[in-house]
């Protein structure tokens, strides 16, 4: 059956761009202020934390969401060309990810940023289907007893 | 993020199944865009281009160059192919 609530792939792409820039922030302004309060001299430690955030965080930010729009992108284009969907559209998407940020290093960065995230993406599919058959699993209603002859 | 998103479909992916041709006409009209322009973009050999003063990454190889280049010119020759069967009567969704 169709799923009519799901949006169009230009939407949902750049709903999961602003997604995990959000989140890149998020963890950027927390990664950074921590660091950049430990590194500061005792007075300027506030100043420091903020310093460093207004730095650092935009730029986390930013990979987060490079990595969430091309990831998202490619995940629409692999469905388009498989016609199917299930959990091999995001590792495949995520293998054409890791490769396609790191193409321009050489073709050795190419290839372990594919196949790590590829890799990481099998791992996390692999995780997530094998939790939902366990809650699957155990919500299912019990057998009936054979009934006696 | 919502449920609309490819990025939580990973942790919580949707059951198996094949896509109905009616389903996925704006993934396909994705397709034919990346396609087409990112075939073109890496046909140009824009990636590899430096400002002045800058180097590449010593990996980064003529060969190699090369190689994502010819990946640009069929990428770009798939996607010309797939706007032309979008847009064809044959298409599923026609």
């Amino acid at each position: 059956m169709a799923d009519q609530g799901r949006d169009p792939c230009p939407i949902v792409i750049i709903n999961d761009f602003g997604g995990a820039f959000a989140m890149g922030i998020v963890g950027g302004t927390i990664w950074h202020g921590i660091k950049g309060f430990r590194n500061s001299p005792l007075g300027e430690r506030r100043a420091g934390a903020f310093s460093a955030i207004r730095m650092r965080a935009p730029v986390v930010g930013g990979n987060f969401g490079t990595w969430g729009g091309v990831f998202s992108t490619m995940d629409c284009t692999v469905k388009a060309i498989r016609r199917k969907e299930d959990p091999f559209n995001s590792i495949i998407a995520g293998f054409m990810t890791g490769g396609a940020l790191a193409f321009r290093g050489g073709w050795r960065y190419a290839r372990n940023g594919a196949i790590s995230c590829g890799l990481l993406l099998a791992v996390i599919e692999g995780v997530g289907i094998a939790v939902g058959r366990y809650f699957a699993a155990a919500q299912a209603p019990p057998m009936q007893a054979p009934m006696a002859a | 993020m919502s449920n609309n998103s490819n990025i939580l479909k990973v942790f919580n992916p949707p059951e198996s199944r094949d896509l109905t041709p009616n389903e996925c006409t704006h993934c396909q009209i994705l397709q034919t865009v990346v396609l087409t322009g990112g075939g073109a973009y890496f046909a140009s050999n824009m990636p590899f281009r430096v400002q002045p003063g800058q180097r590449l990454p010593p990996a980064a190889t003529q060969a190699w160059q090369g190689g994502v280049r010819g990946l640009g010119f069929a990428m770009l020759a798939f996607g010309i192919y797939n706007a032309w069967y979008f847009f064809s009567p044959k298409a599923p969704h026609a």
